[in-house]
């Protein structure tokens, strides 16, 4: 058993990382008042729309899709984040990756189900979700999606328990003080879990494992997602460039996303000593490669469309470079790459805070960039560009619900942190690495 | 060529795929717990598996 050796050298280290789930600050429980009372706007807006029907959002026709699919293709976008980091970089062989992996995987597992949720808002109906099961047609990439976006959940959320089976036995064992409810809940979710070598032995197999065929996932995922749009013969969506683009703009939000996360993590539960430098200019160095090979693709694709002088696709194109879009279109230009990148390069190099501004700008970016895509397109569709042009603009439930996913996704993040560590304790200890080197002959 | 192309198009047959993907995934989750939990209680004797009745 590796329990004692493990107690015996608990490090201050351990007792930081388990102190946040004993104890509940004022700022916490104003946090969580703010993010609740945000959350519950939405849900009354929600209630709203569905019982007067689609009609309270700003869509229309031919502006089908709006805000809610910008939604959509950004939680899931943001949820790459966790499975680059923990099981791409597990691939790699990147140690470094261990003490974010698990901030970062919550990211994932707290965003696909708004993500998969976003679609559902944006049926109307929602009892005729079952419709896709009983009569969807394989042909459709919509129903591509349901399958890739429920497999994705279901497996992120078990990749995570995983890695979380023997910190929860931890807090079981080590946090006798907590209320019998809160012990109740690691000693179930624990699932017996013993410590025993041959378990840890066998959760690196299954994790290993699982790492392989989440990195199939997250690049079939977000390429389904794109094919969504790239399956119609919609001006600019048409393009086999979508999908690599959709999933590096993914990682690229998700990485933003993930520095933002650990900085407030490292401030707010004095983190210094386990999320340090190194692992924030490890970040700043994926944040800067990202950076390129987006733009790259953000260049090939206008490249193409501008060569291609196809009237529809330029109508598109236009539209975003100097037509109705163009502000949101040069400020996403900006906040995506035209000011980060140079951030990311200089300031960025010596401050974390630099780096979070960097992040938040990212995201904005990158939530305006799905907007930039969806509804430009919609506004001047294929059959009507001579005809008619759409509009849209977003109506105050669709803005309310947008916030409340946004606090909700915050929240569960929030409470998470709360009763469950935030950095892996066992993939820390020095005992069981020795224990699993060992019995790989190294 | 037309059964494969059926498959694609006949309503329903798409949602049952989904189904059994997503059930199947379930499945083997379910199995990879189990055997991760089950590690190193083949080395246990019989009656500290089951639980000694006599505690």
């Amino acid at each position: 058993m590796l329990r004692p050796e493990i107690t015996q050298t608990q490090s201050e280290d351990e007792a930081l990382l388990l102190a946040p789930l004993t104890r509940t600050s004022r700022g916490f429980m104003l946090l969580v008042g703010l993010l609740a009372t945000v959350a519950l706007v939405g849900i009354f807006a929600y209630i709203r729309q569905l019982s007067r029907g689609l009609g309270v959002s700003g869509m229309n026709r031919p502006v089908y899709w709006g805000v809610y699919i910008v939604n959509f293709v950004f939680f899931i976008g943001l949820a790459h984040s966790g499975t680059f980091i923990s099981a791409i970089l597990r691939l790699v062989g990147a140690g470094w990756r261990t003490p974010l992996a698990r901030a970062a995987e919550a990211i994932t597992v707290f965003s696909v189900p708004f993500g998969a949720g976003s679609i559902l808002i944006d049926l109307g109906r929602i009892d005729r979700m079952f419709n896709v099961f009983f009569y969807g047609r394989y042909a459709s990439a919509l129903l591509w999606d349901v399958t890739s976006v429920s497999l994705y959940l279901l497996s992120s959320i078990v990749f995570f328990y995983f890695a979380l089976l023997p910190d929860l036995a931890h807090a079981r064992d080590q946090l006798t003080e907590v209320p019998q409810w809160q012990h109740e809940m690691y000693r179930i979710l624990a699932l017996g879990w013993r410590d025993h070598p041959e378990q840890y032995r066998r959760l690196e197999k299954v994790l290993d494992g699982m790492a392989v065929f989440m990195t199939l996932l997250v690049v079939t995922v977000h390429t389904v997602v794109a094919f969504v749009f790239s399956m119609t013969l919609q001006p600019v969506w048409h393009t086999a460039v979508l999908g690599p683009f959709f999933l590096v703009g993914a990682v690229f939000s998700g990485s933003g996303a993930v520095v933002i996360a650990m900085a407030i993590l490292r401030r707010v539960f004095r983190l210094e000593n386990i999320l340090t430098w190194k692992h924030f200019d490890y970040m700043r160095q994926l944040l800067i490669a990202l950076s390129l090979t987006w733009m790259y693709f953000m260049i090939t694709e206008h490249l193409t469309i501008f060569y291609g002088r196809e009237i529809p696709e330029m109508q598109v194109f236009f539209q975003r470079f100097t037509g109705a879009y163009a502000p949101l279109f040069w400020a996403m230009l900006a906040l995506c790459f035209l000011v980060p990148f140079p951030i990311l390069l200089t300031v960025g190099k010596r401050s974390i805070g630099w780096m979070v501004v960097a992040g938040l700008m990212i995201n904005v970016g990158m939530w305006l960039e799905r907007y930039i895509v969806v509804l430009p397109t919609l506004t001047r569709p294929h059959l009507l560009n001579e005809l008619a042009i759409g509009t849209y603009t977003p109506t105050w439930t669709e803005l309310s619900i947008t916030a409340a996913s946004f606090a909700g996704l915050i929240l569960l993040y929030a409470l998470f942190t709360r009763f469950f560590p935030i950095v892996p304790i066992w993939e820390r200890s020095e005992e069981v690495e020795a224990y699993l080197h060992e019995e790989e002959g190294e | 060529m037309e059964t494969i192309s059926a498959v694609f198009t006949t309503p329903g047959i798409g949602g049952i795929i989904a189904t059994v993907v997503l059930t199947g995934a379930a499945a083997v989750y379910v199995g990879l717990i189990r055997w991760v939990l089950q590690g190193g209680r083949e080395e246990q004797p019989p009656y500290e598996r089951m639980g000694w009745p006599f505690e």
